[in-house]
């Protein structure tokens, strides 16, 4: 159900092919706005989900990211978190996953404001 | 360069560490004392697991690391080197080299018996758990101090598989990460990024002992992906200057980042900043540590270490030769250009030949000069020093002696010598039954060695050079020789040699050529089976090489003499017309060209030598010898030449001159044609045959040899 209800909102973002294929790599909520990212966030997967996370906010559905199903994120990922807190609109990162927290260690931002929700919330 | 192509970069450049540690440790059975081996030993296997790590390669890093571990020990002379635990190594060196090439783990289980019996033979080398941590994370020597890396990277990196956490994961083995600060300042907004490219950059604080290189190795692999400025413990302020003016964020921001992460204190920076400010209106001719001098920031004497440090830096940087990988097939395919290009410029200048046009004739020659030093350009891209293939024997000269009880030393000479990679890559084989059979039946064993006088350490010689052309290749060694009669017992038992024939002493030690010719009654593990020199004769031969042996060798025991060609594509021909064909000759054979005279001219084909020079030179009739038609020339030409040492006369109808022929392999149909080695194509678009001189000589020999037989049975007859 959330697959379809994401495919629809992301025809209405200008018709791009998001979703399909992709979906394993994320999953749309469209009641609470809540985009949950999981399995890896690689390079392997940063077109599609940066599609639709572009998608999401065009259409101003998306109201926050959620991370706790991130099993493996590379610098790919880490720049598609970065970009994300620092867009105009206000898009808060919500959980983390061992693996998230891993990274932000290692890379020292785990103290920036932006994500500061995701360490807060870490296991 | 995709992911799949920063894996081949791994793979090869595994490899390529992973023979520098078999030779360093052979070098170090040698040496045990040798402190500087001890340390490369350590960073192949350490730049090996990083490498590996850096893909993911689980099971390759979980071996490595024990490995690395011991070797950190060794390096700490906490362990002591020896054959044991040489041996262990050079296996485990061997399971490394075997779990590299498995880029699928599924198909790592099967190594994995071997795996765990080496490292519960490693398990008492190894450090204790407590200690571990600390013994991998520094290089041995001086303190730790704490550096600064400023790391900024190209937008490609990721794409080429350079992940930098990979990086910054595998620093943290090298000491403690002070603090990281990620500079995102470049990343463009998220509806324009190209979430591929990379748009970060790292401001680092380390506190390590390991010292400018080890650091440098860490990122060696990103190669020119990755930017790193470095700033060593304890450096003046104007290092930090230089770097706070080389980077894109611009002083004001990146000096705050490097106050927060404690590399400078904010006194520091703001001396800096001011440096840097007055340098801008200043005078652009003068040098920025002569102005900090003058402001009296800082002292002439640390402007005097720096610029001899930069001095250092530039001077290292000259020595270093740079190398450019390149995929084997681009360079086959740029030769095979080359090759058709050398046959165009061949039609180019027949053609401006018969135009009788002198200004076309002299840009034709031009074009030709060029052509043939793109041609030498281009293959000499293809040749490589033999001296790697040497090397790999000492890992087998090492196992041979022990398995055989025998001691042995490998020399090597002529190294540099250099030669075509096909033809190094072809050569190895041959040249490992060589050797081992060297060992095994050349070498006596030490016992018998000692009763005969000799050092009880026996060697075998490996040497390299150039000759006329060619690329000799000898293996010799100081064992005892060939036995004659031994020989011919066994090769008239095989029926190869009739009871009553008479042959010198080379044609006897030639025998051991023959295919199923052993004369060793104990078949071992290495040889004596059987099976080898006739193989290892094709094999040179499919080289168009030519193998002899020599005994007593140039060391007193068995010499095999390895003649090969320098390249296998193109060469200097000699053209000549016979009847109404056109042969080449290798001009590196030919050694004169001379008329065939007029009383000479009388002898016909039934002749087989002449008087040059009051020497006898035998005499190949080409015309005969091939079955041409045709018109003779009015005289007739002999080209004299030259091979290992024999001379012989080919003659012709016609001398052409010189052609740069490529040669085109013969189709299968005719490769058991004796005397033909390939064809090429003339400017004309004729094809013409290549000969090969050798195989012509060796059957006019025989020829010979059976000739003279007869004559000697018959004179023999009326004596008895």
């Amino acid at each position: 159900v959330d697959g379809q209800a994401f495919s629809a909102s992301a025809d209405a973002g200008g018709g791009q092919q998001v979703g399909g294929a992709m979906s394993d790599a994320f999953e749309f909520d469209p009641d609470s706005g809540i985009l949950r990212l999981q399995g890896e966030l690689t390079i392997y997967q940063i077109n599609a989900v940066t599609k639709a996370v572009n998608a999401l906010i065009n259409d101003e559905s998306l109201k926050a990211v959620e991370l706790s199903g991130v099993s493996e994120l590379d610098c790919a990922g880490l720049q598609l978190l970065l970009a994300i807190g620092k867009s105009e609109v206000h898009i808060p990162i919500l959980e983390s996953s061992p693996a998230v927290k891993e990274v932000l260690t290692l890379t020292g931002l785990q103290d920036q404001m932006i994500l500061d929700a995701a360490m807060k919330e870490a296991p | 360069m995709s992911l799949d192509h920063a894996l081949e970069t791994f793979l090869n450049e595994s490899r390529e560490l992973l023979v520098d540690m078999e030779r360093i440790l052979l070098e170090l059975e040698a040496n045990p004392d040798e402190a500087e081996l001890r340390n490369a030993l350590f960073r192949c296997v350490h730049t090996v697991k990083g490498s590996a790590g850096m893909f993911g390669l689980d099971h390759v890093v979980s071996f490595t690391h024990v490995v690395e571990n011991v070797l950190d020990r060794l390096r700490a002379k906490e362990i002591q080197f020896n054959s044991n635990l040489a041996h262990l190594l050079l296996r485990s060196r061997d399971h490394i080299a075997a779990l590299v090439e498995i880029l699928n783990i599924d198909e790592a289980a099967d190594l994995e018996a071997e795996g765990n019996e080496l490292l519960a033979e490693l398990k008492p080398f190894q450090a204790d758990k407590v200690t571990e941590k600390n013994e991998t994370a520094s290089e041995s020597t001086g303190i730790a101090g704490q550096w600064h890396l400023s790391i900024r990277i190209q937008k490609d990196a990721l794409r080429h598989g350079m992940d930098p956490l990979g990086f910054i994961r595998f620093l943290e083995t090298l000491g403690e990460l002070l603090s990281i600060t990620t500079v995102s300042d470049a990343l463009p907004p998220l509806d324009s990024i190209d979430p591929e490219s990379c748009f970060l950059g790292f401001e680092i604080e380390l506190r390590t002992k390991a010292d400018r290189v080890a650091i440098e190795d860490v990122f060696e692999f990103a190669g020119d992906l990755y930017d790193i400025r470095m700033i060593p413990p304890n450096s003046g302020l104007d290092e930090y200057i230089e770097l706070l003016e080389s980077l894109p964020e611009g002083a004001e921001r990146l000096g705050e980042i490097l106050v927060a992460s404690g590399a400078l204190s904010r006194n520091d920076l703001d001396t800096c900043l001011q440096v840097q400010e007055t340098a801008a209106w200043t005078e652009q001719g003068k040098p920025l540590g002569e102005i900090m001098v003058e402001q009296g920031v800082i002292d002439r004497e640390k402007v005097g270490a720096a610029l001899a440090k930069q001095e250092q830096v530039r001077r290292n940087g000259k020595k270093r030769v740079h190398h450019l990988r390149i995929q084997a097939d681009k360079l086959d395919k740029l030769i095979n250009f080359v090759g058709e290009l050398v046959i165009a410029s061949a039609t180019v200048a027949l053609n401006a030949s018969r135009s009788g046009d002198a200004e076309t004739q002299e840009s034709a020659a031009n074009l030709t000069l060029l052509v043939e030093e793109i041609r030498d350009s281009a293959l000499d891209l293809r040749m490589v020093p033999i001296g790697d293939t040497f090397q790999r024997f000492q890992r087998v000269l090492r196992d041979i002696s022990s398995e055989l009880g025998k001691d042995i030393q490998l020399v090597i000479t002529g190294a540099d010598t250099e030669l075509d990679k096909t033809v190094v890559e072809k050569i190895g084989d041959p040249l490992t039954h060589l050797v081992r059979n060297a060992c095994d039946h050349g070498i006596e064993s030490p016992e018998i060695r000692r009763g005969k006088g000799k050092p009880a350490k026996g060697s075998v010689h490996l040497n390299a050079f150039h000759e006329s052309g060619a690329i000799v290749i000898e293996v010799s060694d100081d064992g005892g020789g060939l036995d004659r009669d031994r020989i011919l017992d066994k090769a008239m038992s095989l029926g190869l040699v009739k009871e009553d024939t008479t042959l010198s002493d080379q044609e006897i030690h030639n025998l051991i050529f023959e295919p199923g010719f052993s004369t060793v009654d104990q078949v071992t593990n290495l040889s004596g089976r059987g099976v080898g020199m006739d193989v290892v004769r094709r094999n040179i031969e499919s080289l168009r090489g030519v193998v002899e042996v020599l005994s007593p060798g140039t060391k007193g025991g068995t010499t095999f003499r390895i003649r090969l060609p320098l390249t296998l594509a193109i060469i200097d021909g000699f053209l000549a017309r016979v009847g109404e064909s056109t042969y080449v000759v290798p001009l590196e054979m030919v050694a004169e060209c001379t008329e065939l005279d007029a009383d000479q001219s009388k002898i016909n084909e039934h002749q087989h030598y002449i008087n040059l020079r009051d020497e006898v030179l035998p005499l190949i009739w080409l015309k005969a010898h091939f079955c041409q038609t045709g018109e003779a020339g009015r005289r007739q030409n002999i080209i004299v030449v030259n091979h290992g040492g024999q001379k012989a006369g080919l003659v012709v109808d016609d001398l052409l001159g010189e052609h740069q022929t490529v040669i085109k392999p013969l189709s299968s149909i005719f490769t058991h044609l004796k005397g033909v080695s390939g064809s090429t194509i003339l400017g004309n678009g004729q094809v013409a045959l290549i000969l090969d001189v050798p195989a012509l000589m060796q059957q006019t020999v025989q020829r010979e040899d059976a000739a003279n037989r007869v004559t000697q049975s018959f004179g023999a007859t009326p004596s008895h």
